[in-house]
């Protein structure tokens, strides 16, 4: 190896096969962030403004911080045991009369597995902020006549809407960083840009490649952190 | 139609809420119940219910030695991460200084770091450094993935700190190190738990960073049972991860037991 200032090894890394694995990256982070969000969204608003059921909110409460304590490893392994050939999932299918899936090796494992763990993130986040909203908003709304539903989406959502960037953005930032989970489910066949890193020196011992994928994602990762952190002092502002 | 709109709104919310229930757990049931297939691979239904794949996971040395140094690792990178966090969550509260809007951004930096950047990097400095491979090198690592997160949290609990009560303790003659240890410790104590149980949990999951590190006598479980995953497809991995969900789910419980859940609200 010769040392010299190039940008060849960008090239590389954003050209053929490994392009399409940078794609796949992005795509897997904007798809489990969208969907993440939407499901999280209506559990978060249910535990910060809805009265009553303490118990089943601590139980909720108890489910998300557990299933982000558990950790990415028995996660995975879990979502393996369900989606393998002999899996439960694949029972499932086949008792109902539809064919088995290969799930293993799929884009849409990853996602289904990545989505479980934002769960987790994007709820825990969204909370707060929906606690904080100031009631008398709403309040106000209401007594001018408007329904509850038409209160939510022309008061309650957008104020919240801060605290949705800021949610998407920490969910992007975790599912791009991802390696565990398409080391695992993507068996090989599918691998995000993490893994890309950990081939380039650890097994193939082209350092310069990894370095730049290391940087890609570094750039990736800190892009959406900066822009989370901008949404968070402007939430503080108003 | 607004009675129409405000069932369906209900709808949405309780369907909401029931299905994260059952996605959160269901795996995890279904992983515990599939470990005790008695079988060479996992399947559902089980064929019969054996503990030989516990049996082997508690049994052999590489894992053993996996969750020795997978502990140890995590316990005194959470204790370390917990004994910086409290004098510098204190220095950015209390006190104005130079450069503390930078050293803040610095400190939770590694936060938004991707693990394996991460490793990549401490691979390079290390050597750099000539540091031979070792423990050391692993605790410095992990230290990087706890400490944000224990300054994080024990930052929350010193905003809501009435310093009145440092000062009343003062004023009835005790001396600076007896009022921290009587009076600020005990106040802050819940966050210092729930910043330790975070670091803990932080250190035993990472795996991006730690493979840069590690070497093979001091393997931690995780990548050791990656390691073996990649050779033997047998139930040894349900197993596993059931143990691991046994421990995140038990660090939960002690968590909402000792300190209460908001405080892990992110």
């Amino acid at each position: 190896m010769i040392p010299a200032f190039t940008f060849a090894n960008f090239q590389t890394a954003l050209t053929g096969t490994y392009l399409n694995y940078v794609i796949l990256t992005l795509r897997v982070g904007v798809v489990s962030t969208v969907a993440a969000v939407i499901l999280s969204y209506p559990v978060a608003y249910w535990i910060a403004r809805w009265h009553g059921h303490t118990r089943l909110k601590r139980f909720l409460l108890i489910t998300l911080i557990a299933s982000f304590l558990v950790g990415s490893m028995a996660r995975v392994f879990a979502w393996y045991s369900m989606l393998t050939g002999e899996g439960f999932v694949n029972s499932l299918l086949s008792i109902l009369g539809f064919q088995r899936f290969r799930f293993i090796g799929t884009e849409l494992a990853i996602e289904i597995c990545q989505v479980q763990y934002l769960m987790s993130v994007a709820t825990l986040s969204l909370i707060s902020p929906l606690k904080n909203l100031d009631p008398r908003f709403e309040e106000a709304s209401k007594s001018l006549g408007a329904e509850e539903i038409r209160t939510f989406l022309n008061v309650t959502l957008p104020l919240s809407l801060p605290g949705i960037v800021a949610a998407s953005l920490l969910c992007f930032a975790v599912t791009v960083s991802a390696y565990v989970t398409p080391l695992v489910l993507g068996a090989g066949g599918i691998l995000m840009v993490s893994n890309l890193v950990t081939v380039a020196f650890l097994q193939v011992s082209n350092y310069p490649l990894g370095a730049a994928f290391a940087v890609i994602l570094l750039f990736a990762s800190f892009v959406s952190m900066y822009v989370l952190e901008k949404a968070l002092l402007s939430r503080v502002r108003t | 139609m607004s009675k129409l709109a405000r069932v369906l709104g209900k709808l949405v919310v309780w369907g909401a809420v029931i299905a994260t229930i059952v996605y959160l757990w269901a795996p995890l049931a279904i992983d515990l119940l599939m470990s005790f297939e008695p079988g060479v691979i996992l399947r559902f239904p089980i064929t019969g219910v054996s503990l030989k794949w516990y049996e082997f996971f508690f049994t052999n040395p590489l894992f053993i030695n996996g969750m020795i140094v997978s502990f140890s690792l995590a316990i005194v990178a959470a204790v370390v991460a917990v004994a910086l966090a409290v004098p510098c969550s204190m220095a950015f509260v209390r006190y104005k200084f130079p450069g503390k809007g930078a050293l803040t951004s610095l400190f939770t930096a590694p936060l938004s770091t991707p693990s394996v950047v991460l490793g990549v990097a401490l691979l390079y400095f290390f050597s750099v450094l000539n540091f031979g491979a070792s423990f050391l090198n692993l605790i410095i690592g992990h230290l990087l993935l706890t400490f944000p997160y224990s300054l994080r949290t024990i930052t929350a609990t010193m905003f809501g700190f009435d310093t009145s009560l440092e000062e009343a303790s003062m004023n009835l003659g005790a001396n600076e190190l007896e009022t921290f240890e009587k009076i600020t410790l005990p106040i802050i104590s819940p966050g210092i738990i729930a910043s330790f149980i975070f670091a803990i949990a932080v250190s035993l999951d990472d795996v991006g960073m730690t493979q840069f590190l590690v070497t093979p006598q001091t393997q931690t479980l995780n990548i050791a049972l990656l390691g073996y995953w990649r050779w033997v497809l047998d139930p040894t991995v349900g197993a596993a991860s059931a143990f691991l969900i046994f421990v995140g789910v038990g660090l939960t419980l002690l968590a909402e037991r000792i300190v209460g859940l908001e405080r892990f609200l992110l």
